[in-house]
C-alpha cells in the first residue's frame, strides 16, 4: 500500500514538474547534463547508469502520458578528485554547472549553496526506492541534518594479503584462516608479524605497503590505533595526541624492522608488486581493487580466489583490549543536484532511476565492489558472483569518512607527518608537536586530547 | 612601444595587481572574493594565529637560493672558460653536453633526477650500487636539499655557460695574446684578463638566477615534492601548495605577493651593489 502511495506521489511530482500547462503541449525534450568522475576508468558505470536511467525515465514519462522526454548528456572524467572538483567550481562560477555532479565535498558544497538538499526527495521515495540502501551510507550523505546526495558507489578499504606467501612460510590454510579470519577478529600486530616473517625469509620485497597519499585507508589505519579524528556529536575535528604518537611510532618501528619501506612507492609499484607476489600486504586498496588488478596487472580469477585474502583494518592489541573491532571506512561520493539545475526534480528522478537494483548490480559486476543496496545482491548479474556475494557484508559494516570542511587538509598534514617519521627525518614526538601547532592555528574550534 | 607596453601591462602588471588583491581575501576554490584585510599577512608574519611552517620555509628558501646560485655562476664560469680555452671542437662538444638540461622538457629533466636518485634498486645510482653489491641508499631522504640544489644548479649552468661563452668570444684576442706574450700563465690570463671583462655578464646572470631560484619550484616539486617532511619546501613551492593543493588561493596569493616585494627589493639591492648606472653608461664588456 505504501509503495502504491509512493507511486502516486511520483506521478504527482512529475505533474508538478511538467506543469498543467505543459500537458496540453507537444512533447518537449529536456536535456539534463551530468558530470561524473571515476576517478580512473573503473567508475564508468556511474556515468552509463545515468544514460540507462534516462531510458527508464522516458518509458515512465511516456506511460504517464507526460509531454516531455529526458535526454542525458554525461561527461565522464577519469581525472583525480582535485582537478575534477576545481573544474566543477569553475563551471559553477561561469554559470555552466551541470544538473548532476558526483563529488565528495558535501559540507563545502552544501555550505556554499552549490547543491540542493535531497531529504524531501529521499523521504518521498523511501518506500518505493531507497528503503534498502545500507543505513550507514546515509550517514555519509548527511550534513547538518539534511541529506544532500544519493550514494551510488562503495569501496570499503582494508588489508589485502598474499596467502601463497604464508603457505611458502609453512602455514596451512587452516592456520591462515585462524590467524587472519575473514570476518576480522585479529590484530594489526599479527599482520605485521607475518609481514616481517615474509620479509625476513626473503619471500617478498615489501612486507606492507600503504597508500602513497592521504585517503580513506590512512583514516582507517588511524582508527585502528584509536586516533579518532572527528567528534560527530560536537561536529569538530579531534587530535588525539597519545593515539597519534602510537600510530607514528608503530610505523617508524615497522620501517626499522624492514616491514614498511622508508618512502611509500608510487601506486603502480604498490599494485604491481602485490599482484606479482613481491609485496606481502597492501593497505592501499579496497574490496573492489581486484577488478583493477585484473584489468591492468593481469591478476587471474584463480589467483584472486586462492592466493589473496582480504580483511577490514584490524585494531591494535591495545585498542582491541578496549573493545575496538575491525574497521573499514569509505568516503562516499554522491550524486548531487546542483542549484544551477533548471529541472532539479527531473534530475532527482533521474538519479533515482540510476540507482535501481539493476543499475547497482551493473556497477558492482563491473567493479567487483559490493552493492550499495541489499536487493541488488539478488540481481541475476551478480547473484552467482561468488566474490561479490562473499564480500558484500563489508558494505554494511563500513564507516563513512567524516564530513567536515577541513577533514582532508587535516588528513594531509597527518600523512606528511607519517612520511617524515617513516623517512626518519622527524621523530614521532616532534611530528605530533608540529601537528598540534598546525591544528591549533588552523582548526581553532578543534579538540586536542592530551 | 604602445603594443609592447600593453602586453607587459596585460600579462605582468594585471596578474601582479590581481595577486595582491586576492592576497587580502580568504578565496578558496569556490573563487569567492571574501576580503579579510591583513588576515593572511598576519598569519604568515606570525601575528596572532601563526603558520608554524613559515620559519622552516624561510630557512629552506635561503639555503636553496644561496646553494644553487654559486653552483650556477661558478659552474657556468668554469665550463665556459675551460671550453673556450681548449680546441674549438672539443669546447663545442662540452658546451653542447652542458646545454642538454635546457633543451629537454622540464618534466623529463625533473623525472630524470627523481629516477636517478630513487631510493629503490630501480633508481639509476642504486642500480649501480646494487651491481657493485652495495646496499641501496635513500638519496632523496638523506640528501634532498643537496639534490634539488644540484638539479637546479645544473640547469642554471647551461644558461650561464652560454652567456659567459658568448661574452668570452667577444674579448679581442689581442688582450689575451698580449698577456701570454708578457709571460702570463693560463690561470693568470683567466684571472687578470678574462674574469674582469666578464663583470657585467656575471652581474646579469647573478641577478637573473637569484630571481629565478627565489621563484622556482617546478623541479623541486617534481623531484622531492617539497619533502621529506618539508625539508625542501621553499617559499614559492609553499605558495603553490597553498594555492593549488590546499586550494587556499588567498593565502597562496599573500605568500606570492610577499615574494614579489622581496624580489623587487633584492633586485634593487643587487643592481646597486654591482653599479647599475655604470653598467648602463658604458659597454657591457670593457675593452
Amino acid at each position: 500500500m505504501k509503495r502504491l502511495l509512493t507511486l502516486v506521489l511520483l506521478i504527482l511530482t512529475l505533474v508538478s514538474v511538467i506543469g498543467a500547462e505543459a500537458l496540453a503541449q507537444e512533447i518537449e525534450t529536456i536535456t539534463i547534463r551530468a558530470s561524473v568522475i571515476g576517478p580512473g576508468p573503473m567508475g564508468i558505470k556511474k556515468a552509463t547508469n545515468l544514460e540507462l536511467a534516462a531510458e527508464y525515465l522516458n518509458r515512465f514519462l511516456e506511460a504517464c502520458g507526460a509531454p516531455i522526454r529526458v535526454k542525458v548528456e554525461v561527461e565522464f572524467s577519469e581525472l583525480k578528485w582535485e582537478p575534477f572538483t576545481e573544474k566543477f567550481y569553475l563551471e559553477f562560477r561561469a554559470g555552466k554547472a551541470p544538473d548532476i555532479v558526483t563529488l565528495r565535498e558535501t559540507a563545502d558544497l552544501a555550505e556554499g549553496g552549490y547543491i540542493l538538499p535531497m531529504t524531501d526527495h529521499v523521504q518521498a521515495f523511501w518506500n518505493l526506492h531507497y528503503y534498502d540502501f545500507y543505513p550507514n551510507l546515509w550517514e555519509g550523505a548527511k550534513w547538518k541534518g539534511e541529506i544532500w546526495g544519493i550514494p551510488h558507489d562503495i569501496s570499503p578499504v582494508g588489508i589485502w594479503y598474499r596467502k601463497d606467501v604464508l603457505r611458502a612460510l609453512g602455514y596451512t590454510d587452516a592456520e591462515i584462516s585462524k590467524l587472519l579470519p575473514e570476518d576480522g577478529n585479529t590484530t594489526l600486530e599479527v599482520v605485521a608479524r607475518l609481514a616481517k616473517e615474509a620479509v625476513d625469509a626473503g619471500l617478498v620485497e615489501y612486507g606492507i605497503l600503504h597508500r602513497p597519499s592521504s585517503g580513506p585507508g590512512l583514516y582507517a589505519t588511524l582508527l585502528a590505533f584509536g586516533a579518532e579524528c572527528y567528534d560527530p556529536d560536537k561536529g569538530v575535528l579531534v587530535l588525539n595526541k597519545p593515539a597519534l604518537l602510537r600510530f607514528l611510532q608503530w610505523h617508524r618501528d615497522m620501517v626499522v624492522q624492514g616491514v614498511i619501506p622508508p618512502a611509500p612507492p608510487p601506486w603502480a609499484t604498490i599494485h604491481g608488486t602485490f599482484v606479482e607476489g613481491k609485496t606481502f600486504s597492501t593497505w592501499a586498496s579496497h574490496v573492489g581493487t581486484p577488478a583493477e588488478w585484473m584489468e591492468k596487472y593481469g591478476l587471474s580469477e584463480k589467483a584472486l580466489e586462492e592466493d589473496l585474502g582480504f580483511l577490514p583494518f584490524q585494531p591494535t592489541e591495545q585498542e582491541k583490549a578496549k573493545g575496538l573491532g575491525p574497521v573499514s571506512v569509505h568516503d562516499f561520493p554522491l550524486y548531487f543536484v546542483t542549484t544551477q539545475s533548471k529541472y532539479p526534480e527531473l534530475a532527482k528522478l533521474l538519479i533515482m532511476f540510476a540507482t535501481t537494483p539493476e543499475a547497482c548490480a551493473i556497477h558492482s559486476a563491473f567493479t567487483l565492489r559490493p552493492p550499495y543496496r541489499a536487493s541488488a545482491l539478488a540481481h541475476p548479474l551478480i547473484k552467482d558472483n561468488a566474490y561479490i556475494q562473499r564480500t558484500a557484508p563489508s558494505a554494511a559494516a563500513v564507516r563513512p569518512v567524516p564530513i567536515h570542511p577541513q577533514f582532508w587538509s587535516y588528513q594531509a598534514r597527518i600523512f606528511e607527518a607519517l612520511k617524515g617519521v617513516e623517512a626518519g627525518v622527524v621523530t614521532p614526538e616532534r611530528a605530533v608537536e608540529d601537528l598540534v601547532a598546525w591544528f591549533l592555528a588552523e582548526v581553532p574550534d578543534g579538540l586536542v586530547i592530551e | 612601444m604602445g603594443p609592447s607596453v600593453s602586453l607587459v601591462f596585460l600579462f605582468y602588471f594585471i596578474p601582479v595587481i590581481l595577486t595582491f588583491l586576492i592576497a587580502f581575501t580568504a578565496m578558496d576554490r569556490t573563487l569567492s572574493w571574501r576580503f579579510i584585510g591583513l588576515g593572511n599577512f598576519s598569519r604568515l608574519l606570525g601575528i596572532g594565529a601563526r603558520d608554524p611552517l613559515i620559519p622552516r620555509i624561510l630557512v629552506n628558501t635561503i639555503v636553496y637560493t644561496l646553494g644553487a646560485l654559486p653552483v650556477t655562476i661558478i659552474g657556468g664560469l668554469l665550463i665556459s672558460v675551460l671550453s673556450m680555452r681548449v680546441r674549438s671542437g672539443v669546447g663545442l662538444f662540452f658546451r653542447a653536453v652542458f646545454f642538454i638540461p635546457r633543451a629537454i622538457p622540464p618534466v623529463v629533466y625533473g623525472f630524470l633526477w627523481a629516477w636517478s636518485f630513487e631510493g629503490t634498486r630501480y633508481g639509476l645510482f642504486n642500480a649501480i650500487r646494487a651491481a657493485l653489491g652495495l646496499p641501496v641508499v635513500q638519496w632523496l631522504i638523506r640528501y634532498p636539499m643537496v639534490i634539488v640544489i644540484l638539479a637546479n644548479g645544473f640547469l642554471g649552468i647551461s644558461l650561464a655557460m652560454l652567456v659567459f661563452s658568448a661574452a668570452i668570444a667577444t674579448i679581442p684576442q689581442d688582450l689575451t695574446r698580449a698577456a701570454e706574450v708578457d709571460g702570463a700563465s693560463e690561470g693568470q690570463v683567466v684571472r687578470y684578463v678574462i674574469l674582469p671583462l666578464l663583470k657585467w655578464p656575471i652581474l646579469t646572470m647573478t641577478v637573473w638566477h637569484l630571481m629565478s631560484f627565489l621563484n622556482s619550484y617546478v623541479y623541486i616539486m617534481l623531484i622531492t615534492g617539497g619533502g621529506p617532511y618539508y625539508a625542501t619546501e621553499v617559499w614559492s613551492l609553499y605558495a603553490y601548495h597553498a594555492a593549488f593543493t590546499q586550494y587556499r588561493y588567498g593565502y597562496g596569493a599573500s605568500l606570492t605577493a610577499l615574494l614579489v616585494v622581496v624580489n623587487v627589493v633584492l633586485l634593487l639591492f643587487v643592481l646597486k651593489a654591482f653599479g647599475m648606472r655604470r653598467m648602463l653608461a658604458r659597454g657591457k664588456i670593457e675593452v
